[in-house]
């Protein structure tokens, strides 16, 4: 039992966060294959540094929820 | 990348997205890849394509958890012990970390995954998987195979003479009115079979190889013991194959042990020699003994 969360709801929490970081997932990629492509403008390769360590951020709170939640229970 | 070169990398997960994007990053890291949606189409993939050597898998893929497809992909594949499973997951936990090492996971990578690190990891596994499959080719075809066949050999010739060797001693005991056998006629009939054997080594490994000074100290003592002759330091330094500095010392460690003791020759109070403790002497009996039923049962 997850402490706040009712039971019923864990897993749903559980594949929510995992959609979240798949998507995360994909963004980090494509953003880390534009940047070492090299062609960016500053401007834009600036705007894609800054979108890079916003989901890195949003990654490491991901990882605090997954703690929260405790490991996965095996039926 | 050359579509003509056999990729040598599936990479399973049910996102389409990130299948395409898996497959971008290696092949800008000119590493050739296939891609599945499903357990199923990458069992599929890897029964048609025995090129792959790196499975990398989302824990989470559809129709199997990710551990229990790497779990088929090793059973149904156990004859390609060089695929190497990356993992990638989103959640770490301590389950699925042990479970990925009992399937001898090569990597495990956390989303989200840096481009970097996947061709890294990749690459890193493709390396391991290609020295295995040297080995198992050198050892397949080289000189060295007819090597290993007659080491394998040898030891079956030796343990069919071990068992003839103890079931005749078993019979002799057994024999109305021939009373047990000696047990020193066992310990001295395996002590022949094991010279036997490391002969068989050295002159397939070489004898600089496998030096084993102490045993074969040992191993003379009890022999010479067994026929009731005695061994100065000397002679027994000169009988073995090892250097005397070595031997020496072995023979010191054996005293200090308290196996072997130093004795005054009683015809010569000038010499010494060597002989087995009555400790020294019941180990030996007994790890002789202990072989010879040891080798009879495995036979």
């Amino acid at each position: 039992m997850t402490p706040g969360i009712p039971e019923s709801q864990v897993t749903d929490m559980r594949r929510l966060l995992r959609d979240v970081n798949d998507e995360l997932s994909i963004a980090v990629l494509q953003i880390e294959m534009l940047l070492e492509s090299g062609g960016s403008e500053a401007q834009s390769r600036e705007s894609l540094e800054e979108s890079l360590d916003a989901c890195r951020k949003a990654a490491e709170s991901l990882k605090r929820a997954w703690l929260i939640l405790g490991p996965r229970r095996t039926p | 990348m050359d579509t003509s070169v056999p990729a040598r990398v599936l990479a399973v997960d049910d996102e389409v997205r990130a299948l395409r994007l898996m497959s971008r990053v290696l092949d800008s890291g000119a590493i050739g890849c296939r891609t599945a949606e499903s357990a199923a189409e990458a069992l599929a993939i890897l029964r048609q394509e025995p090129d792959i050597d790196v499975v990398v898998s989302d824990m989470d893929v559809p129709t199997a958890d990710g551990i229990e497809f790497l779990d088929t992909v090793r059973r149904e594949f156990a004859d390609r012990p060089w695929l190497q499973l990356l993992l990638v997951t989103g959640q770490a936990s301590f389950d699925t970390a042990v479970a990925a090492m009992r399937l001898e996971a090569s990597d495990y990578l956390f989303k989200p995954i840096e481009p970097k690190s996947l061709r890294e990891s990749v690459q890193h596994a493709l390396t391991r998987a290609e020295s295995i499959r040297k080995v198992r080719a050198t050892t397949r075809e080289s000189p060295g195979a007819s090597e290993l066949r007659q080491v394998a050999d040898t030891a079956k010739a030796l343990a069919e003479d071990m068992r003839r060797t103890i079931e005749q001693d078993a019979s002799r005991r057994d024999a109305p009115g021939t009373g047990p056998g000696r047990p020193e006629d066992t310990c001295l009939r395996t002590l022949k079979l094991l010279q036997k054997m490391h002969v068989a080594r050295s002159g397939i490994f070489g004898e600089a190889v496998m030096p084993e000074p102490a045993w074969e100290v040992l191993a003379e003592l009890m022999r010479a013991r067994l026929a009731g002759q005695h061994l100065s330091v000397t002679s027994l330094a000169l009988s073995s194959k090892s250097p005397m500095t070595t031997v020496l010392r072995r023979i010191e460690d054996l005293i200090q042990g308290g196996l072997a003791a130093r004795m005054p020759d009683p015809a010569d109070r000038r010499r010494t020699y060597v002989e087995l403790t009555p400790e020294g002497m019941a180990r030996m009996q007994l790890f002789l003994e202990g072989f010879a039923r040891t080798a009879l049962a495995a036979s």
